[in-house]
């Protein structure tokens, strides 16, 4: 593995990266010496404090020489060699003998160009903001390099940090994309923060996340870069807000102030979109997956929302909904009364049969499936083998037909459209382990009260757009899919000129990830979610779709114990973000 | 100076478009104006600003008005973030027209 960089200085010159230990960087340097000798190119001067860092690894102590430190020793060997010489130049300014001592007319042309290249550039004089080379500033060019077997070389371990002043933080490391317009820059600052343990921010996020798409050279693109939209952390934060929420229907002014952000891209022709959502100091990942399910056409009654009102249910139910947000929402009976059609308020709430007061006969029977699933989710609980096995039984009297199996039907997670307001929305957010679930049928009663099942979803084969969120913490994140469904629809209004209540919805998944052992780790977290989820979607999916049993928890144990080994070695190496 | 503050408006609507005279005077000039919204209040401020300016002058003349440190705020314009190297001729935008920057505080988060 052999790099020869080109870097711009005012003196042409040639870096060339070894990997460490490497004997042959004298044999190199004197080949190349001599390949230019026969391009009559004269070797004015040959770095030697760079070939000694070369051969060990960039020590910390190593500070390439900027252009007036090496002018000011070529005149100290000027003075030395004139005052052997009966010489002694006296009466030369400084400024005369400075950088361009020994330097052939043309190197003295060339390096006037660099000066007056780009004349809004040299104006800028900012203590705050000065573009520099690596070279010339005295940091080790940063490289990126893997070795072969997937490590990380050595030779980027820092030496221990020594603490940023203000103005140092904000001095540029490089921008990014190198090959493309550059669209992040990355500071010394957000470096000092991954060597020294510090919360990520938003340009190191976003660092990562691009990193993931564009690589490090020119032709390293990731396979699915086309089929990935990335958003900025910021992109959440502008749809979150609170602000003119109560707003007539079809009206959100926080999509308007995100509408051209996407102009660029369609969305919905994209496989995955990216959304990194900072939220009281934590980061956590947002995954769409399959956007364009949602242009598929609703099969039942809209959506109701908080802000979207509209007159399509019947007024009875319209007003049952209105109680109950008057009412105390913790109470499941109330709620899945109010929840049931309203035919079926004639039967009192405590006949009817829910899974986690009575049992249906029939679901008893059948529950062998169930206890099998509840075992090997090595779950001792009594009250998640029946739920289990109630779940089990209800999907198969719905496959039966069953006319009697109605009633229950409407409790059962399988048939329900979701119905998403806020209130249920935090309502659900009070159990974080839950999960809603929904395929399959679509035309039962237009209401139906979503159940909160601890079972498995089908990401994969299911035709749906879902929205899922990884977190190391561990938490549900039920608002983050509220606000991002709610935008895939304006969305869909706005650049595909659809109709909002036409729109099918995009469904939750709080995918069971490894968490993070600490407190500082959840960006790094973030970045490798997404990393897996671009790598290997297929299989990724296959992993989260399943509700992780205690089994795979240990499992999850160990593999985060691995992830933190490589994410730590990584961790000092401030580049390596993959 | 390259750039100028000519003018703060709390939180009143700023025109895409300037209107057409100023369009004309600016394109004259070769200047464009540049409006940065703040994140919390929505307060615009104004700048007119040359064509090579890079926003790095602006972004500080802004932070200094609002008493805030440069390093905090983020810039974005239609969701990409303004590099403070770049000048509205690298983002391809043209004189006599106007630009709305957001202006957001940075995240961090562990």
């Amino acid at each position: 593995m052999i790099r020869v960089n080109i870097i711009q200085c005012a003196e042409p010159s040639i870096l060339i990266v070894l990997p460490s230990g490497s004997t042959e960087a004298s044999a190199l340097i004197d080949a190349v010496g001599a390949h230019l000798r026969t391009m009559n190119e004269p070797i004015r001067y040959i770095d030697k404090f760079a070939v000694a860092a070369l051969s060990s690894n960039y020590p910390a102590e190593y500070k390439p020489d900027d252009t007036r430190a090496r002018a000011a020793r070529e005149k100290e060997r000027q003075q030395h060699s004139g005052k052997r010489n009966g010489e002694p130049s006296r009466n030369r300014r400084p400024s005369d003998v400075l950088p361009d001592i020994g330097l052939t007319k043309e190197a003295k042309i060339r390096k006037k160009e660099k000066v007056d290249g780009d004349p809004t550039q040299s104006k800028l004089n900012f203590d705050s903001f000065r573009r520099r080379s690596h070279r010339l500033s005295g940091v080790p060019p940063v490289e990126y390099e893997m070795l072969d077997n997937g490590q990380p070389s050595s030779h980027a371990v820092p030496a221990p940090v020594p603490g940023l002043s203000a103005a140092e933080r904000n001095e540029l490391l490089f921008p990014y994309p190198f090959f493309l317009r550059p669209e992040i820059n990355v500071t010394k600052g957000d470096r000092y923060r991954v060597q020294s343990n510090d919360f990520l921010n938003d340009t190191l996020i976003e660092f990562g996340l691009k990193h993931l798409l564009y690589g490090n050279a020119a032709n390293e693109r990731h396979s699915n870069a086309d089929r990935v939209h990335l958003f900025n952390s910021f992109f959440f934060t502008k749809i979150a807000t609170r602000k003119g929420l109560v707003m007539p229907k079809g009206v959100w002014p926080a999509y308007d102030s995100v509408r051209r952000w996407t102009r660029n891209a369609n969305i919905f022709d994209k496989e995955l979109v990216v959304v990194p959502i900072n939220e009281s100091y934590h980061w956590y990942l947002a995954i769409i997956y399959n956007p364009k399910a949602i242009l598929k056409e609703r099969k039942t009654t809209p959506l109701r929302t908080e802000e979207q009102e509209d007159d399509s249910l019947p007024a009875g139910e319209s007003e049952t909904l209105k109680q109950a947000r008057r009412h105390n929402y913790h109470d499941d009976t109330y709620l899945d009364e109010l929840m049931m059609p309203a035919n079926d308020k004639a039967i009192p709430a405590g006949d009817r049969l829910r899974s986690d007061d009575s049992i249906d006969p029939l679901d008893v029977i059948d529950q062998t499936d169930g206890d099998i699933r509840a075992s090997l989710r090595g779950d001792s609980e009594s009250e998640v083998e029946i739920e289990a096995g109630v779940s089990n039984g209800v999907s198969r009297m719905s496959l039966d037909g069953d006319p009697s199996g109605e009633l229950y039907n409407a409790d059962a997670s399988f048939d329900a459209p979701p119905l998403i307001t806020d209130t249920l929305t935090m309502f659900r957010q009070q159990d974080q382990r839950s999960v809603s679930v929904s395929d399959g049928d679509r035309s039962g009663s237009p209401v139906k009260k979503q159940k909160l099942a601890r079972s498995d979803a089908d990401i994969l084969d299911s035709d749906q757009c879902w929205i899922m969120t990884f977190d190391s913490l561990g938490t549900a994140h039920k608002a983050a899919h509220t606000h991002i469904d709610r935008w895939l629809k304006f969305e869909a209004r706005d650049k595909l000129g659809k109709e909002i209540d036409t729109l099918s919805d995009a469904q939750y998944w709080e995918a069971t990830v490894p968490q993070q052992p600490n407190f500082s780790d959840c960006g790094l977290y973030l970045v490798h979610y997404a990393k897996q989820m671009l790598d290997r979607p297929e299989e990724m999916l296959r992993f989260i779709q399943v509700r992780t049993t205690r089994e795979c928890h240990l499992q999850a144990d160990l593999y985060s114990a691995a992830l933190l080994c490589r994410i730590t070695s990584t961790r000092n190496k401030p580049t390596m973000l993959s | 100076m390259d750039s100028q503050l000519i003018s703060s408006s709390g939180g009143t609507k700023v025109d895409e478009l300037p209107s057409e005279d100023e369009a004309e005077d600016l394109k004259a000039s070769n200047k464009l104006k540049l409006v940065i919204q703040r994140t919390n209040d929505g307060e615009k401020t104004e700048f007119i600003l040359k064509m090579t300016t890079p926003f790095i002058k602006v972004f500080e003349a802004w932070s200094k008005r609002f008493h805030v440190s440069p390093r905090t705020q983020r810039f974005l314009f239609q969701g990409e973030k303004v590099l403070d190297q770049s000048t509205p001729k690298m983002m391809e935008w043209k004189a006599g027209r106007s630009y709305v920057i957001d202006n957001m505080i940075g995240q961090e988060g562990g």
